[in-house]
């Protein structure tokens, strides 16, 4: 079903969104990039002056933990109502299809924020190490878990749409609660599982901990690995159970 | 060659929602006794319209076919089920040929981006499948925008919005042609031109089904009737006494749908 041509219009689509968005402003697309760079600074700023931790260890830890958060809760955010404005209620288009488009669309804005990723990498001369070949597995795990939340997200909020609020407000709690901009060193004791047990940490730190020059521990990629293959699992039973009837839950 | 075989459709859709705290509840008992809608079935205690209930028919090549029927009788959403949007609860559908993805193109279309960029979009959700080059050479052509073209289409006149629509819409030449209340055309002197063009795209159809009120329209291209009333279908293979029917007063009086031998 998806050959190439699909698979180029899907990304054609996906950046005529993000095009509509920012139409007739001068930046254009650029405001992401822009809005990121304040954000990471003024959270930067605010944490040397609160922690004493020196800015070296502080910037690139909060920058890399922003931008990945960013794509996750948008991401999470968008799913949620993807089918709700009834669009495949017109058209014929496979459910899948809308998800990738959407998951096409945070990925051209991850790609406008790489930008001050490759900024910070350089600025604070960080080293390009061999762990960068995590990032690959990082990746993988990374693009089927959007599938399959897209799938989850997407179709339980179609049909009960409770959760799209439930869902909106959960994302602002899991930011503040998972070491995102904060570093996990300040928990005690049994706290530790808000790290552990974790998956948004734990997606976070598969690309964050690579960047820094670290190796991911077998903790990471153990329990990635595992909760990757559930998700897709269920998923895929929610996805062929379920396709043909979201269009009648608009 | 070109088929559609529609064996036994039916079609519920659930009233999500009719349940739900602080909202206007359904009334259970008089919904959809009159005639407009569709009949009712309560599962689980949930309402479903059952939009389409039992349906079966067979269209071949060169079949220029007229669905009739009161609103909300069903008529889109036949459509929408032999396009392949709705999946019928249990029947099966068989479709042979090509069927446009869509039955209104304007649903794909945003207001936002100009007209250039609209062609592409359109250009885009059919995959590529055309050339580009060649779709818009023809909605410049045909549509007689010019400069219109490169300004975003919310501030397009009502007329502009039509000619933009039915350039692209009869640029894709699906072998069963669905038609849902007929297409807009804009002034006298655009619609003159329009025909020309609309009869290129009608022949190049094998199957024809047209949704439609305009029975001037029926008398005049088509040969077989399909009668929809709260979902069930009657054929007919002589449109005059389908027309017939759908003027009697059997058709016009509301009647329980839930008594199967009125209509059936």
């Amino acid at each position: 079903m998806i050959h190439k041509t699909t698979i180029l219009s899907m990304i054609e689509l996906a950046w005529f969104d993000i095009k509509i968005k920012y139409v007739r402003s001068t930046l254009g697309p650029f405001w992401i990039t822009l809005s990121m760079i304040i954000l990471i600074g003024g959270l930067s700023f605010v944490f040397v002056s609160l922690w004493g931790i020196p800015l070296k260890r502080t910037m690139p830890w909060i920058a890399l933990g922003i931008i990945m958060w960013n794509y996750i809760s948008n991401y999470i955010d968008e799913s949620s109502t993807l089918f709700v404005d009834g669009r495949i209620l017109n058209m014929k288009i496979a459910p899948l299809k809308l998800i990738m488009i959407n998951i096409f669309k945070h990925l051209i804005i991850l790609l406008h924020n790489a930008v001050v990723i490759v900024a910070v990498i350089i600025f604070f001369d960080l080293k390009i190490t061999v762990n960068y070949f995590y990032l690959i597995f990082s990746f993988i795990i990374f693009f089927i878990n959007s599938i399959s939340f897209g799938v989850l997200f997407g179709f339980l909020c179609c049909r009960f749409r409770d959760f799209i609020l439930i869902i909106r407000n959960g994302i602002y709690l899991i930011f503040l609660m998972t070491p995102i901009f904060w570093m996990p060193e300040v928990l005690k004791g049994n706290r530790m599982y808000l790290a552990d047990f974790n998956i948004v940490y734990q997606i976070i730190q598969s690309f964050r901990e690579p960047i820094l020059g670290n190796p991911l521990t077998n903790y990471t990629i153990t329990y990635l690995s595992i909760f990757t293959l559930v998700t897709a699992i269920l998923s895929i039973i929610i996805y062929k159970k379920y396709y043909k009837r979201i269009v009648l839950w608009i | 060659m070109a088929k559609i075989v529609a064996k036994n459709l039916t079609l519920e859709i659930p009233l999500i929602g009719s349940t739900r705290l602080f909202q206007k509840k359904i009334d259970v008992q008089n919904f959809s006794e009159k005639n407009l809608g569709s009949s009712k079935v309560i599962r689980n205690n949930i309402i479903y319209s059952r939009i389409l209930d039992n349906v079966s028919f067979e269209c071949n090549d060169g079949d220029n076919v007229a669905l009739l029927g009161h609103n909300g009788s069903g008529k889109t959403t036949l459509l929408k089920v032999i396009a392949g949007i709705f999946h019928s609860s249990s029947g099966s559908i068989y479709t042979d040929g090509s069927i446009s993805s869509l039955l209104d193109v304007s649903a794909i279309l945003k207001p936002d981006c100009t007209g250039y960029e609209n062609i592409k979009l359109f250009w885009l959700h059919h995959n590529k499948s055309v050339n580009l080059n060649e779709l818009t050479t023809k909605v410049e052509e045909f549509s007689e925008l010019g400069e219109f073209l490169k300004s975003p289409t919310k501030i397009y006149s009502s007329g502009m919005q039509a000619r933009l629509l039915f350039a692209l819409t009869t640029f894709i030449k699906p072998s069963i042609l669905l038609t849902d209340e007929g297409l807009g055309a804009g002034d006298e002197s655009f619609k003159k031109k329009a025909k020309k063009l609309m009869d290129e795209y009608m022949n190049s159809a094998k199957i024809k089904i047209f949704a439609s009120h305009q029975l001037s329209f029926v008398r005049n291209n088509c040969q077989k009737l399909f009668l929809i009333k709260k979902g069930k279908l009657r054929i007919f293979n002589d449109v005059e006494e389908g027309i017939e029917a759908y003027q009697s007063k059997e058709y016009n009086s509301p009647v329980i749908v839930d008594n199967d031998n009125l209509y059936s």
